[in-house]
């Protein structure tokens, strides 16, 4: 379990500690399952192929749910996550997926101390899905 | 290239428009289990009861972006289309003269935690409806909806904001 995260411990620029997800053709499904999303082109390879893709499709939401996972795990039990926002710009596929993301604004409103950053799910070296999240990180209290 | 506009006074209209409420079922640890599962995050936070009480919510929460599958759509087979997607939009639907149309992005507020036991009401509007000229002089339309998800206390516990493209 990493340690805590404290707003003193980051400055714009500091990268957030990539996440390596791997949503295989199972996971799909189970996804697919859980989110009463009956859309085949998601588990229906010959039907993705019929509109016009290699393979099944990575839903843009799960894409969604890796970039707040890389946020979770890297601001820990303390920090809360209050916004995310993304695009789901370049189709993802089943295969290794690498979330990395970096501060791009620190600052203190109503007593909080909050940072901006820039997330983005990659695979093959390119951005599937850029997005950009909020959250209150625990301060030391200087 | 003088384009006419996409926003018609019927277009118009639709801003603010809202749908019906829509409630869902009683949230469970069982089921935000098996989402954890399903996205591969396995945080004690939301599926170890005994380090989720110890944990600053003082018991399971549901993972952020959960509320979005806490209402669920129930369509017969029969009504789906034959790429197993179901229809209806919930009666919001905008009618642009556009015919190319992208999904823009979404965002999402968490406002409030949400807890086993929670049931999620959502209601949607049309927050805008926009037009911008691209680097070619052809008009795009941006189409905002929101949906907010209430619990069954009245709290606000997310917002979620899609855009839509058009053009």
């Amino acid at each position: 379990m990493a340690k805590q995260l404290y707003f003193e411990d980051v400055t714009v620029g500091t990268e957030i500690t990539p996440l390596v997800k791997n949503p295989t053709n199972t996971q799909l499904f189970l996804y697919s399952a859980a989110t009463r999303n009956s859309h085949r082109i998601h588990y229906d390879k010959d039907w993705a192929a019929h509109e016009g893709h290699p393979n099944v499709l990575v839903h843009g939401p799960l894409q969604g749910a890796f970039l707040v996972q890389v946020m979770t795990d890297w601001i820990g039990d303390k920090g809360v996550l209050k916004k995310i926002g993304y695009q789901n710009r370049a189709r993802c596929f089943p295969g290794t997926v690498t979330v990395k993301g970096k501060v791009t604004r620190k600052y203190v409103e109503d007593g909080k101390h909050y940072v901006d950053c820039e997330i983005w799910d990659e695979q093959d070296g390119h951005v599937c899905s850029p997005g950009t999240a909020t959250a209150i990180l625990p301060s030391r209290g200087k | 290239m003088v384009k006419e506009s996409f926003i018609t006074p019927e277009v118009k209209a639709m801003i603010g428009k809202e749908s019906e409420s829509t409630t869902g079922f009683e949230i469970t640890e069982h089921e935000i289990k098996r989402y954890c599962l399903a996205v591969d995050d396995l945080n004690p936070l939301y599926i170890d009861k005994k380090a989720a009480e110890k944990g600053p919510h003082g018991g399971i929460i549901a993972p952020p972006l959960f509320h979005s599958y806490a209402i669920a759509r129930m369509i017969p087979l029969s009504e789906l289309r034959p790429d197993g997607t179901g229809r209806g939009g919930g009666g919001l639907n905008v009618p642009l003269k556009a015919e190319r149309r992208m999904a823009g992005g979404v965002e999402c507020e968490f406002v409030r935690p949400i807890r086993p036991g929670d049931t999620l009401t959502s209601k949607s509007r049309i927050a805008d409806i926009y037009e911008r000229a691209a680097k070619d002089g052809t008009l795009v339309v941006f189409t905002i909806n929101e949906t907010i998800f209430t619990n069954q206390k009245g709290e606000v516990v997310a917002i979620n904001r899609s855009t839509g493209i058009a053009r």
